[in-house]
């Protein structure tokens, strides 16, 4: 079983990194030459010194910055993410967040789902055939797609299948006055389709990387010479071994899905998270900012602390 | 003529790199499509002397002619030319990040490897933190702060990529390191530095070139990804990103403006992954190319 110890010291490295995180965010956020209300107060405002002065004041701006930072890490413990400055001002932070957190998390999850799926296939079936046309056809197609961008891959498929044939909707979750499990699914279909894309060429790559790689051990000799059947090698011996290092890949894999989902979710408009720090920085609006950045790093850290759990889990040489 | 430690470290290794490179069918074809695209885009004040601005809206959106061969684009600009100037912005910075980076990571790097634990540490551990992070909204985050712009992204782009070089060269000069060779060289005398020159960094040079070449590729999506997105290369500087961002505003009456920057950046990409491969093959002393001359290693 896993020590206590091991998922504990993980936790703490992770709340370090969290706390890292957020205070950097927050300074570089807070260091812009002319304050962090250069952009909002307009040269009307700017002119008149007193207003810019009531406006820092009811932003509580006018606190030195370690005492800003300690009330909104405190605000955060009671789930209060703040209010936003511009993009839905005097709204709270946190609802808008989690309904942008939704709609990435369905984009997200869907295309590593078919990435893991659809790569993991690919890259079996080359390992098992390294050196065939398959094989090299598929290096082949994942040499072109790896290289593509992926909002260029996202507006091809855009002409495509939404302006060209007018199958699928341009953009968006859902159309406006509807909102069924259909719409929506309609509606994810370019995006998840882009977004897999250049992770299903990636992950091909990695599978069969791992695998050749186990195919290529002694202990699978000695399987065969005991007489197991060529499915039973793989299934019991070669797959099982090969998957720690992928799982570790996923946790790597997390900052190329977050920059994958932002790029996508601007070239179909969809409401995500993405497109919600997008809006935000154009806007200025910090503590939107803010609470994207912290839920960023929430994710890239749990992601990090689950992989390497589940990597002590399969190898039991870790595990103390 | 040169300073002997300038042709000997720098001049003779490349000429002998690329002369392994030409032999290969891989090396030859990158560097001719690199080449060309390079110099099509390098004389681009001569090919398209009217500039990357010159266009009239009564021209625009027109389909491909004799004076426009590829069309304009939605403000009248002639597209070969907007895809000329581009290249020049969009390869240029990819260039600039593609020397720095490397330099900047490898030289850190070997200064932890040889440094006493204690120093070389935590200084590969700022690495770790730094590699650990989504690059993305980051590099969102600081151009919103210090504005987007040519300098900006080159800056910023240098500031996450040089991380990877650092730990891969601190990995490989730390295998190095434990080789008796290096053991004898440090028993006959030799001081840090020289084991450094004359050990370790011919030894880590064949990886760090091709690891450079590989990350090329990102960094050519990075810099269009950020222009598209309206944080890196802005208009009216053209860039191959920024311009797939206007051509998606006109994807209802002209939807093939957003497929030529596209096929430009695509066969960029292409053409530097093979010429990682070549490199690979080129710097690895195992591989036999060409003539039947014993192969020789990168000085």
């Amino acid at each position: 079983m896993l020590r206590a110890r091991y998922v504990l010291g993980r936790l703490g490295q992770a709340l370090v990194t969290l706390v890292g995180v957020t205070v950097l965010v927050f300074g570089l956020l807070h260091a812009i030459p002319g304050g962090p209300l250069r952009n909002l107060v307009g040269e009307a405002v700017g002119a008149d010194p007193a207003a810019a002065e009531r406006a820092e004041a009811l932003l509580g701006l006018d606190r030195p910055p370690a005492e800003r930072y300690l009330t909104w890490a405190g605000d955060l413990l009671t789930g209060d993410l703040g209010t936003s400055w511009v993009v839905a001002p005097g709204r709270a932070v946190g609802p808008l967040l989690w309904a942008a957190l939704g709609n990435t998390l369905l984009l997200t999850v869907s295309a590593l789902v078919i990435a893991l799926a659809l790569g993991g296939v690919i890259g079996a079936a080359s390992a098992l055939r390294p050196g065939s046309l398959l094989d090299t056809g598929l290096g082949v197609v994942s040499l072109v797609v790896g290289g593509l961008p992926t909002f260029w891959l996202g507006m091809l498929l855009l002409i495509a299948f939404a302006v060209n044939l007018a199958w699928l909707p341009a953009g968006g979750a859902q159309t406006i006055g509807q909102g069924d499990a259909l719409d929506r699914v309609r509606h994810l279909v370019l995006p998840v389709a882009t977004l897999a894309a250049v992770q299903v060429a990636a992950w091909g790559r990695y599978v069969r990387a791992a695998l050749l790689e186990e195919l290529g051990r002694d202990h699978l000799r000695t399987a065969r010479a005991k007489g197991l059947s060529e499915s039973a090698v793989l299934m019991r011996h070669t797959f099982p071994n090969a998957l720690p290092p992928l799982i570790a890949l996923l946790s790597l894999d997390v900052p190329a899905l977050v920059a994958g989902a932002t790029v996508t979710e601007a070239v179909f408009s969809y409401p995500g998270l993405g497109r919600l720090l997008l809006t935000a920085l154009r806007a200025y609006d910090w503590p939107l900012v803010q609470g994207i950045a912290l839920i960023l790093a929430v994710s890239v850290v749990l992601a990090s602390v689950l992989a390497d759990v589940a990597v002590a889990v399969f190898n039991p040489r870790l595990r103390g | 003529m040169l300073p002997r430690p300038v042709l000997h470290w720098v001049v003779l290794p490349v000429l002998n790199t690329l002369a392994r490179l030409v032999r290969l069918r891989t090396g030859r074809a990158a560097l001719a499509v690199l080449g060309l695209l390079a110099a099509a885009c390098l004389l681009a004040p001569a090919l398209v002397p009217g500039g990357s601005e010159a266009g009239a809206l009564a021209e625009a959106l027109r389909r491909p002619s004799v004076a426009h061969w590829l069309g304009t684009d939605e403000l009248g600009r002639d597209v070969v030319a907007r895809l000329l100037w581009g290249g020049r912005v969009s390869l240029s910075v990819v260039l600039l990040v593609t020397l720095a980076a490397p330099a900047i990571g490898t030289a850190y790097g070997l200064l932890a490897a040889v440094a006493p634990p204690m120093l070389g540490h935590p200084l590969m551990r700022l690495v770790d933190g730094l590699l650990a992070v989504p690059r993305l909204p980051l590099y969102l985050v600081l151009l919103t702060i210090i504005g987007p712009g040519y300098w900006s992204l080159i800056v910023i782009m240098v500031l996450f990529d040089w991380p990877t070089y650092a730990r891969l060269t601190h990995l490989s000069a730390l295998g190095v390191v434990r080789e008796p060779y290096v053991d004898a060289a440090h028993a006959l005398g030799a001081p840090g530095g020289r084991i450094v020159r004359a050990h370790v960094w011919p030894s880590i040079a064949g990886s760090v070139l091709v690891a450079a070449a590989v990350g090329a590729r990102g960094r050519i999506v990075a810099e269009t990804s950020l222009s598209y997105l309206g944080f890196g290369i802005v208009p009216p500087t053209p860039s191959w990103g920024n311009m797939l961002a206007a051509a998606q505003s006109r994807i209802w009456d002209y939807p093939v403006l957003a497929v030529y920057p596209g096929v430009l950046i695509l066969v960029v990409s292409v053409a530097v992954a093979l010429l990682g491969d070549a490199l690979r093959d080129a710097l690895d002393p195992r591989v036999r190319i060409g003539s039947a001359r014993p192969s020789r290693s990168l000085t």
